[in-house]
């Protein structure tokens, strides 16, 4: 009953134009309308956390949102820009770039541990991932395997006052179809 | 729990409020429907089809009716929004204000009320691009902000 009364609104607003040229305009303008199929009140099942060394820690109003989806599968992933290790390994060495790789496993596993226990606490299924890549491609390549993303506006890199969000979390909006929470 | 989806009668924004409906539905929350009309997009609009037009003498008028047009198309959006919310058992409200755009959203979602603000990538532009407005806002916006496509 609900999906009518979109479908009246619509209908109103083209009630002189007979139906083949009707759908017509919808399929060409659909970008505009939101059609039946679409005014669903979606369901989340698995949600993907992103983390690195800049972002912030997810605060409560985060896990409040999460609790409304209690039966979703929560995916972590904690991303260490690999050209980073590289570059020191250029430049200061292997033995610096191993020493780099070490303190960012320990710093990345510590934030890790720390969500992980509050979404268990939650009752949460968690899933973590630690990965030496490119941070704005890692993300990508879970794009369609999750219903709701979760991201730092500081995801990437330092921001400020002028820049309050990073330029990598802009690209990963732009390049993921799924719903996104900045915060 | 309160969630602000901010409406600007895109499609982009209503599917906005479906996600802002399925957070209050799991956590029995409060959704506000947010919209903010600027007079100037009607001005806009009765300019450019003035100038279309080649005349001028019926500019005021088209604003007057762009903008009446503006409020009731909104009204309509977000009163069907509000039926389907209540129809599903959802606690939810309107809102409408007059007024730049930006400030208007921010006032209201830093406001101390919200636990969440939900928002369409794209505005009634279609998918362009992504919304100038999200961009400008979404770094001053205190709560988490969900954006949606």
């Amino acid at each position: 009953m609900q999906v009518g009364l979109f479908s009246e609104l619509i209908n109103r607003k083209f009630q002189n134009i007979a139906e083949n040229r009707y759908r017509e305009i919808v399929e060409r303008y659909r970008e505009f309308f939101l059609s039946e199929e679409e005014l669903v009140i979606p369901r989340i099942f698995r949600v993907f956390m992103l983390l690195d060394r800049y972002s912030e820690k997810p605060n409560d109003d985060v896990y409040e949102t999460l609790k409304a989806y209690p039966s979703a599968r929560v995916c972590l992933l904690y991303v260490v820009e690999e050209s980073l290790v590289r570059l020191v390994a250029s430049t200061l060495g292997d033995e610096e770039a191993e020493k780099l790789r070490t303190l960012e496993i320990n710093f990345g596993n510590n934030i890790l541990d720390e969500v992980e226990s509050r979404l268990k606490e939650m009752k949460f299924e968690v899933e973590r991932r630690f990965v030496f890549g490119v941070k704005a491609e890692e993300p990508l390549k879970f794009k369609d395997d999750c219903d709701l993303f979760i991201i730092s506006k500081h995801y990437g890199s330092e921001t400020s006052k002028t820049y309050p969000v990073s330029p990598m979390v802009y690209r990963i909006v732009q390049h993921i179809e799924k719903p996104i929470i900045i915060y | 729990m309160k969630v602000l989806a901010l409406i600007d009668g895109s499609k982009w924004s209503q599917k906005a409020a479906l996600y802002a409906f399925s957070v209050a539905r799991g956590r029995k929350a409060k959704v506000v429907l947010f919209s903010a009309l600027d007079r100037r997009e009607a001005r806009v609009i009765a300019f450019q089809l003035s100038m279309r037009r080649g005349s001028v003498k019926e500019m005021e008028q088209f604003e007057e009716t762009a903008w009446k047009e503006m409020k009731k198309g909104v009204k309509e959006i977000l009163t069907a929004l509000l039926e389907l919310a209540r129809d599903e058992g959802i606690n939810c409200s309107i809102k409408i204000v007059e007024g730049d755009a930006k400030e208007s959203i921010l006032r209201e979602a830093n406001s101390g009320s919200y636990n969440l603000v939900v928002m369409g990538a794209y505005g009634k532009s279609g998918k362009t691009r992504i919304g100038s407005l999200l961009e400008e806002v979404i770094g001053l916006i205190n709560p988490p902000v969900m954006v949606v496509r």
